[in-house]
């Protein structure tokens, strides 16, 4: 009965434990770390290289998703809301064009074959071919 | 009404393009269209006093004295955005609204080559943005911006783009970046369609340097410009080739001030000189921002010295509510000389020397985001004129006698939709 019920709670916790969202590059990539800032810079456009000027390619999830919740509120400080008109403003000036926006699977890929995207997820979608670069806490 | 019937078709149309021929924007990454509309109702508090934001014609102006409409200041954008890879892609935005004509007219807004031969550098062919707004930058795009009214004044009137090239330097500084943008081009001013449909305009030509240096949370710029500006159109050649000789002729002991007057007017139909100096900043921290901007205009006397003021204080309440307050003030430091400085105009520039021509515009609005694409925004804003004759920006017009009232309201509503 006590197995039971301390099963019952590390599932309890197991399930209302938050995800972990974690920025990462491919296994590939010569990056090793990025600040905060340095994410915030390219994610709202204004940075597409880091202080090498090795070239960056930021990709986004969708706005519902909850690790773009989670990047944006701790990153850029910005809500899915902020994000849009901030990118609203800036695309429709012609300033800049906003990181491209993937589903979980084609992200997946993209940061696997391509060496200079950089991308957040899941922790548990990390495996091999991905190394993390930033922890969002 | 018709024409915004078929502009809503069109941009049907070019949705369903968009879903039929490129149904995976994101993973082709070869087009992306996109658009924004804005529809604004507005009404002043006068039912002689009408109102308007381009260079629209009287008639457009009065459509909100008084009662509501959505004539003066409802926009829709389609923008498309081609990406040959990463160093190259191409941009043009039709932007429709009521331009100079008392009806929806679509107008190409942007349509560049843009390339980018490493991260720091940027260089673009064809017609862009002016660099030289910030709060009014993309005042169009209504579900971005807040105040419903923000003035495009660049050098001496409305124009937002430039056919030209600019250049883009941007590197890190400090926690930051810096960015440098030197600019040329040429755009057109359109006068309001006149009552014998002839049309007047202005030839503007400018190059500029700006400065701008920010993160995410501080913006801090700075922009001078030159420019040329020439008055052309047929309603207006009689004055270089009768009115200009007819000055010079009776200038002398019978007209102290005519030889002035024919090179002032000379001036601006030939090319008048005019610079532009802005300052600029924004903090933003949180969803409140503040931002300033300061534009001082100054012309070989071809047109009044003056400046623009503006700041804006926004406060995020929640997720979907922001409030804000918009502060936009016009003023005139020096007179349009030769000509008012004949005696009879003696009172004006009395009025102008002690800046009671100011004028200005207080607003408070609200906006309320429904989704991440569609927004609610309300605000009222009081319009003080200190001087009678004087012409705020957003521009008020009255009725009949060219006398404004001290103090009048216009109530603003709009939808704004990002697709």
């Amino acid at each position: 009965m006590k197995q039971v019920l301390v099963l019952l709670l590390v599932s309890l916790f197991s399930l209302s434990a938050p995800a972990e969202t974690v920025v990462v590059v491919s296994a590939n990539s010569s990056i090793t770390a990025v600040s905060r800032e340095q994410l915030a810079n390219l994610y709202l456009g204004l940075a597409s290289s880091l202080a090498d000027g090795q070239r960056v390619i930021p990709v986004e999830q969708a706005p519902d998703k909850p690790a773009f919740q989670e990047f944006h509120r701790h990153i850029t400080g910005k809500s899915p809301i902020q994000v849009r008109a901030y990118w609203a403003k800036v695309v429709f000036s012609g300033v800049a064009v906003p990181p491209r926006e993937l589903d979980v699977k084609e992200l997946l890929r993209f940061l696997k074959d391509t060496p200079s995207a950089i991308g957040y997820i899941d922790r548990h979608q990390v495996d091999a071919s991905l190394k993390v670069v930033y922890r969002i806490n | 009404m018709g024409r915004w019937v078929s502009i809503v078709i069109a941009t049907f149309s070019l949705l369903f393009f968009r879903t039929a021929w490129c149904e995976d924007e994101a993973a082709s990454g070869l087009l992306a269209i996109k658009g924004f509309g804005s529809i604004v109702a507005s009404r002043t508090s006068h039912d002689t006093l009408g109102f308007r934001t381009q260079n629209q014609p009287a008639e457009v102006a009065f459509k909100s004295a008084g009662r509501w409409s959505i004539a003066s200041e409802s926009v829709l954008g389609v923008q498309a955005d081609l990406f040959q890879h990463q160093e190259i892609s191409a941009t043009a935005q039709v932007l429709t609204t009521y331009f100079q004509h008392a009806y929806a007219e679509p107008k190409v807004e942007l349509a560049f080559l843009r390339w980018r031969p490493a991260p720091d550098w940027q260089f673009r062919l064809g017609r862009y943005w002016i660099p030289a707004f910030m709060n009014s930058e993309t005042a169009y795009v209504g579900f971005a911006n807040n105040f419903i009214h923000q003035s495009l004044i660049y050098l001496a009137y409305p124009v937002s783009h430039l056919d030209g090239a600019d250049v883009r330097y941007r590197h890190a500084l400090g926690d930051g970046f810096l960015t440098t943008n030197v600019f040329v081009g040429r755009t057109r001013y359109d006068y309001p369609d006149s009552a014998d449909g002839k049309e007047d305009y202005f030839d503007i030509s400018a190059a500029g340097l700006s400065v701008t240096w920010e993160n995410a949370r501080w913006l801090l710029r700075t922009n001078y410009s030159a420019g040329n500006m020439a008055r052309n159109g047929p309603a207006t050649t009689t004055i270089i080739t009768q009115v200009v000789p007819a000055l010079m002729a009776m200038s002398g002991a019978n007209c102290q001030p005519c030889a002035g007057e024919a090179a002032k007017w000379r001036r601006v139909y030939d090319g008048g000189q005019i610079r532009l100096l802005s300052l600029g900043a924004r903090y933003a921290s949180n969803g409140s921002s503040i931002s300033g901007e300061w534009n001082q205009r100054t012309t070989d006397t071809s047109l009044p010295k003056s400046y623009l003021f503006n700041i804006e204080l926004t406060h995020q309440l929640s997720e979907r509510w922001l409030l804000y307050l918009n502060h936009l003030a016009y003023k005139t430091l020096t007179n349009n000389a030769p000509v008012l400085n004949l005696p009879a105009f003696a009172g004006i520039d009395a009025l102008y020397a002690g800046q009671k021509g100011d004028r200005y515009i207080n607003s408070v609005g609200g906006k309320y985001f429904l989704s991440g694409n569609v927004a609610l925004r309300a605000d009222v804003s009081e319009v003080n004129v200190l001087f009678a004759q004087a012409r705020p920006i957003p521009h008020t017009l009255r009725a009949g006698v060219f006398q404004f009232p001290r103090r009048s309201q216009i109530f603003s509503l709009a939808l704004d939709v990002v697709f």
